[in-house]
């Protein structure tokens, strides 16, 4: 009874804690935007807005809102925010939720599925590392980790198209679909897999060897000495015990790569043309498309903080001691 | 024993990766014989264009997908003159200044209501007196006084003074007025989801595919398309538009020259050059400080540049040197506007006559003051950068510096002394007028010159076509004397496609970025 | 009887026996290879070519780095242009000395502006009481927590970054949220020690702690951080070239060297894209060796497995 009411009161907490974040967030992210040179104007009427006069510039600015002061213009964003509405695109001039609808689940399924392969196979391959630690394959495996983290996401990219799409055919080199194939699952996958191996690559060692280094961290404690003497098997010990007390550093660790991952979907999406919310904020933030940008770093800030927020409570509440470990996020 | 373990596990670890891949594959092989189309005829075509964030010929005239959905009372043909289209016929009253025109009769809108001449009011009433609108064409219509639909079928316009090009103008197209009544043109989701009388309808607006379907109008007036379904794909840049076609995701896209040139003879591909009126310049911007000291220094430059380099490096060859701002225009070319050539003696003596020295450094130095000026340059559109760079190199060995500056869009008040600008006359030489007479609405670059305002005001008005061919030739001789823009090159417009399509028609010249390319869509077929 | 501590080690444990011998040590000098073992020497010499190249780069390009040798276009790799040229006549070899200037310069700007944030952030937060201390973690875990490029994206739309150092400048303040917690939970294991407290005591301001006692403590165990947050800022600047919010076109780097491999793709030339990415992959694992080496071990136990 009272332990349920603490972990009401401590998620009651979180959440609290949680708005108030999002609030900063979108605080700064507006007087920022405000605050950049250029017209949002010039992508509402493009170059004809040469072509207007100062008295038409003016009208243009009271209706889209533009000439209040920045705090007045925030406060009006806000009321109309909490009541869903966020404001029109300049760019595309239609509401900010309309251009962005289609495309983030675009990008939520590219990060979504990249996020559990990477985790898998970085488990896997710690796994395997460990058990074969300072062997020749372990430390091929870490070089080749070493280089695929420094190669630039965005060349690898090019260079996969290059092979696969140019030169084999196998793969297309852009977009989501095809035309007409917008249910065909089999044909989304196709143009998946360009993009998720360069997510892949360019993520998964990185997070791979943190983990190898912490199951390295592990087996050299004292109950792996006295399993291995009862004559449990390496693979046994390593699957059954070592898995099981790293797993709450490893959720930890895949709470912090979430804005990480995310991030890396920007880059994969410019490369491979394909419609997703990543590529949407680079859009607006070249344009000065201030309420698109807001919104898109919103909802990026948000799937970020929410998804931490979840694998932070679930640790916490599965391992008490989490809430003083290190590697936290709130 | 040990090392059994060790090695079945290694196993078991290379067996679930490799299942994954496998996994991945096949999902990568059965999606791939979802995609293959049995050959049809005419079927889809998928054109690779630029994006788009809306389709109205009042917002975004310069485009294709207006064009195909949309249709004005005029319409250009294969020559680029104005024919009738909406309108049956017209006639126009000298001594009163009016046009009337006589609308077809039967034309449904592609949601099924009647079009009339209440939808032809409505559009030209928005253009002249809808003060949201920013559309940079609003200044073409400025001479229409008055807008009248007697009946049904019947337009009047009354205009205050004689516009030799006023009948180009009326190829806007038509939007239907029992949607947009009362709607704000900017802002209206109508602008997503359009609805003309034009060849095709919209279907739909897929933007998670980042594709644009249009089917043919079955109840169009004119000839029905043989292509049933278009797709316009929405690519952020060109080499993804190259991309696609090699990889067969698109079927048509116009690349630059470089791009295109590695179409040419490949097998499976078809490749079409089009002449455009598009030209790339620096065009100076007369308001900045420097050139207001050293506007007259303009045109020497000329001599500075090899354009025949520029072109085989940058274009692949596929351009001409431009001399005049509408040259590829037949009321334009006049020969002598060509004063120019590639000669750096010329150059050297020309700039000491105009009083500038050289200085330690190796550039050119007049009261004090170098020869430094700024271009911005969209970063996006990769032949320009190509264009400037090359362009600053050359003038840097003649002794002048012009600095590149990339920005995503143009900033007119950053103080930048001009920019890469392409311009393009594929029509009415009279589209020079805007960019020309001092303060008119599209003169963004200040230029004034007495003798050019002249010229252009007598090749508007002018009434026979002798005459107007010499205002425009003594234009171009004025111009090239007192430069605003630094001209390069005219661009050639290079189409590629699979070989599948037939149907393309290269008379016609093309204006900036090439568009005007579906003007005869109804005559394409494919097969795939 | 006696008192064990006068009486020392050779005293206590007095060597009899027939022929015994001292134990002299033999102290001879080491060689050089063995000086060298361990460390990754392949690495430093390559990365010290790459760097001196990079320094002397109007020396060691063969060709004018912002010449356009028009008659040149897309020229394998030859003799006079030893590894080609791209779709407008630039000499690739020259370009990629030249480049890595500009490269190294916003790596190592960066990683130094990365540096002194950091360390002065983890310091105070370390350094200060719990409540101070917990605000400030807060707001490096809330700003790690928005995805890097994200912050980058919009740091650069608002101050229009279009130099070396601005770059550099924005890329630094983006990158020092690890290396903050990383000296902060440093700084706290050490912060009570009794030195530390003396310090204090006798008047020493933060500045002086920090230089004299803290920093010198946790130097080590951030080597490795330091040294690769180099590489990350020059991997950095290279994706904001690719997204074109990079560098002005007249300034080469590594960076927007890569970001023409997009073009060659169409244009099939290979040695465009392949030479620059393998300069800048090849120049980060150096980078990265160097950095692991200064770093202390963590597992030297022997395993239980």
């Amino acid at each position: 009874m009272n332990k349920e009411n603490k972990i009401g009161a401590r998620i009651l907490k979180r959440i609290i804690l949680f708005a108030v974040v999002m609030f900063l967030l979108s605080v700064v992210v507006f007087w920022m935007a405000r605050l950049a040179p250029g017209d949002p104007l010039q992508s509402f009427y493009g170059d004809s807005l040469e072509m207007m006069t100062s008295e038409e510039i003016a009208a243009a600015r009271t209706r889209l809102g533009l000439d209040q002061g920045i705090a007045v213009q925030y406060v009006k964003w806000l009321t109309n925010a909490v009541h869903g509405e966020f404001g029109l695109s300049l760019k595309y001039r239609q509401p900010v939720m309309n251009v962005i609808k289609p495309l983030i689940g675009n990008t939520l399924v590219l990060g979504g599925v990249a996020y559990v392969v990477i985790f898998t196979l970085a488990i896997l391959i710690a796994i395997f590392c460990t058990l074969h630690e300072d062997q020749w394959i372990d430390r091929l495996i870490c070089k080749i980790g070493t280089v695929a983290f420094y190669v630039p996401a965005f060349w690898l990219g090019v260079v996969l198209i290059l092979i696969f799409s140019i030169n084999l055919g196998w793969f297309p080199s852009s977009g989501a679909y095809d035309v007409g194939m917008a249910d065909s699952i089999g044909n989304r996958i196709r143009h998946m897999v360009l993009p998720l191996v360069v997510m892949i690559l360019s993520h998964l060692w990185y997070y791979a060897y943190m983990i190898r280094n912490k199951f390295l961290d592990e087996v050299r404690k004292d109950y792996v000495l006295l399993a291995r003497a009862k004559g449990l098997s390496k693979r046994k010990i390593l699957w059954k015990h070592c898995l099981r007390n790293v797993m709450p550093t490893i959720v930890s660790i895949m709470a912090v790569s979430v804005p990480h991952v995310t991030g890396g979907t920007v880059t994969v999406e410019a490369v491979f043309n394909y419609a997703g919310i990543g590529n949407l904020a680079v859009e607006s933030a070249k344009y000065h498309d201030y309420n698109l940008l807001m919104v898109d770093v919103l909802i990026t800030g948000f799937i970020v903080f929410l998804s931490s927020f979840i694998a932070q409570t679930v640790n916490e509440e599965i391992d008490p001691r989490m809430k003083d470990s290190e590697v936290r996020v709130w | 024993m040990k090392k059994r373990t060790r090695n079945s596990y290694g196993k078991k670890c290379a067996a679930v990766t490799l299942a994954a891949v496998t996994a991945v594959c096949t999902g990568a092989v059965t999606g791939g014989t979802v995609t293959a189309f049995a050959a049809e005829e005419n079927k889809t075509l998928v054109y690779a264009g630029e994006s788009e964030s809306t389709i109205n010929p009042l917002l975004n005239n310069h485009d294709e997908l207006p064009d195909l959905i949309f249709s004005g009372l005029m319409k250009y043909d294969a020559n680029g003159k104005p024919v009738e289209d909406l309108a049956e016929s017209y006639t126009f009253d000298k001594d009163t200044n009016t046009y009337t025109f006589k609308l077809r009769d039967g034309v449904k809108w592609h949601d099924g209501e009647a079009f009339n001449a209440e939808d032809v009011v409505y559009t030209y009433k928005e253009l002249t007196e809808d003060e949201t609108l920013g559309a940079s064409i609003t200044s073409n219509y400025q001479d229409i006084t008055d807008i009248e639909a007697p009946d049904d079928k019947t337009v009047v316009f009354t205009l205050d003074q004689y516009d030799a090009a006023m009948l180009d103008y009326f190829t806007m197209g038509i939007l239907p007025e029992h949607l947009l009544e009362g709607e704000d043109i900017n802002t209206t989701s109508f602008n997503q989801n359009p609805v003309g009388t034009g060849r095709y309808k919209f279907e739909d607006w897929d933007a998670t595919g980042g594709m644009i379907t249009l089917k043919r109008n079955e109840d169009y007036y004119g000839k029905v398309p043989n292509i049933e379904t278009v797709v316009y794909r929405t690519v952020s840049d060109e080499t993804t538009k190259a991309t696609m076609l090699q990889s067969g995701e698109a079927d048509l896209a116009w690349l630059n020259s470089n791009y295109a040139s590695q179409f040419k003879d490949k097998d499976g591909y078809n490749y079409w050059e089009f002449t455009t009126a598009d030209y790339r310049g620096a065009a100076m911007d007369m308001s900045t400080d420097f050139w207001k000291e050293n506007g007259d220094s303009i045109g020497v430059l000329n001599y500075a540049l090899d354009k025949d380099s520029i072109i085989a490096g940058v274009l692949a060859g596929q351009g001409e040197p431009a001399y005049s701002p509408i040259q590829r225009n037949p009321l334009g070319t006049d020969k002598e506007a060509n004063i120019y050539s590639y000669d750096l003696d010329t150059f050297a003596k020309k700039m000491e006559e105009l009083g500038w020295k050289k200085g330690d450094d190796g550039i050119y130095e007049r009261n004090g003051q170098k020869f430094h000026f700024t271009i911005q340059v969209r970063d996006y559109e990769e032949e320009r950068v190509d264009i400037a760079n090359v362009m600053s190199d050359m003038l840097k060995q003649a002794g002048v510096e012009m600095e590149v500056k990339l920005v995503t869009k143009f900033d007119w008040d950053a103080g930048y002394n001009g920019f890469l600008a392409g311009y393009s006359t594929q029509f009415d030489p009279d589209m020079a007028y805007v960019n020309f007479v001092t303060d008119a609405s599209g003169n963004n670059m200040h230029y004034s010159n007495a003798d050019v305002d002249k010229y252009l005001e007598e090749g508007r008005h002018g009434e026979t076509e002798e005459a107007r061919k010499k205002s425009y030739g003594e234009f171009e001789k004025a111009y090239a004397q007192a430069p605003g823009i630094l001209l390069v090159a005219y661009l050639q417009g290079d189409y590629v496609g699979v070989s599948g399509i037939s149907g393309l028609d290269t008379t016609r010249v093309l204006g900036h970025h090439s568009v005007g390319v579906m003007w005869n869509i109804e005559d394409w077929t494919i097969t795939k | 009887m006696v008192d064990n501590s006068m009486i020392s080690e050779e005293e206590l444990f007095q060597v009899v026996g027939p022929g015994w011998k001292t134990y002299e040590v033999q102290k001879r000098k080491k060689t050089f290879r063995e000086k060298l073992k361990g460390k990754p020497v392949f690495s430093m010499i390559l990365l010290l070519i790459v760097v001196l190249g990079c320094v002397f780069a109007n020396l060691v390009a063969n060709h004018d780095p912002s010449g356009f040798y028009l008659r040149n276009l897309n020229t394998p790799p030859g003799r006079e242009f030893i590894f080609g040229t791209d779709s407008l006549g630039r000499d690739i070899y020259s370009l990629i000395w030249y480049g890595g200037r500009v490269s190294l310069v916003i790596g190592i700007s960066g990683a130094a502006i990365i540096t002194v944030i950091g360390v002065t952030y983890g310091c105070i937060s370390g350094t200060a009481g719990p409540k101070v201390d917990s605000v400030l973690m807060r707001f490096t875990e809330m700003c790690g927590s928005i995805p890097t490029l994200l912050m980058i994206l919009i740091l650069s739309a608002v101050f229009q970054a279009d130099d070396v150092i601005s770059i550099s400048v924005i890329i630094g303040i983006t990158g020092w949220f690890a290396l903050a917690r990383i000296v902060r939970s440093e700084v706290r294991q050490i912060r009570n020690s009794d030195y530390v407290m003396y310090a204090r005591l006798c008047g020493g301001g933060f500045g002086y702690v920090m230089y004299y006692h803290l920093i010198p403590n946790f130097v080590s165990a951030i080597m490795f951080v330091v040294i690769s947050s180099v590489s990350s800022c020059i991997t950095m600047e290279s994706t904001l070239s690719f997204l074109g919010l990079g560098l002005p076109a007249d300034v080469v780097s590594w960076g927007s060297m890569l970001s023409l491999a997009n073009k060659a793709l169409i244009m099939n030339t290979w040695w465009v894209i392949v030479i620059p990415g393998v300069f800048l992959v090849v120049t980060l694992m150096c980078i990265t060796n160097v950095g692991s080496f200064v770093r202390s071990e963590v597992n030297n136990k022997y395993s239980n497995l």
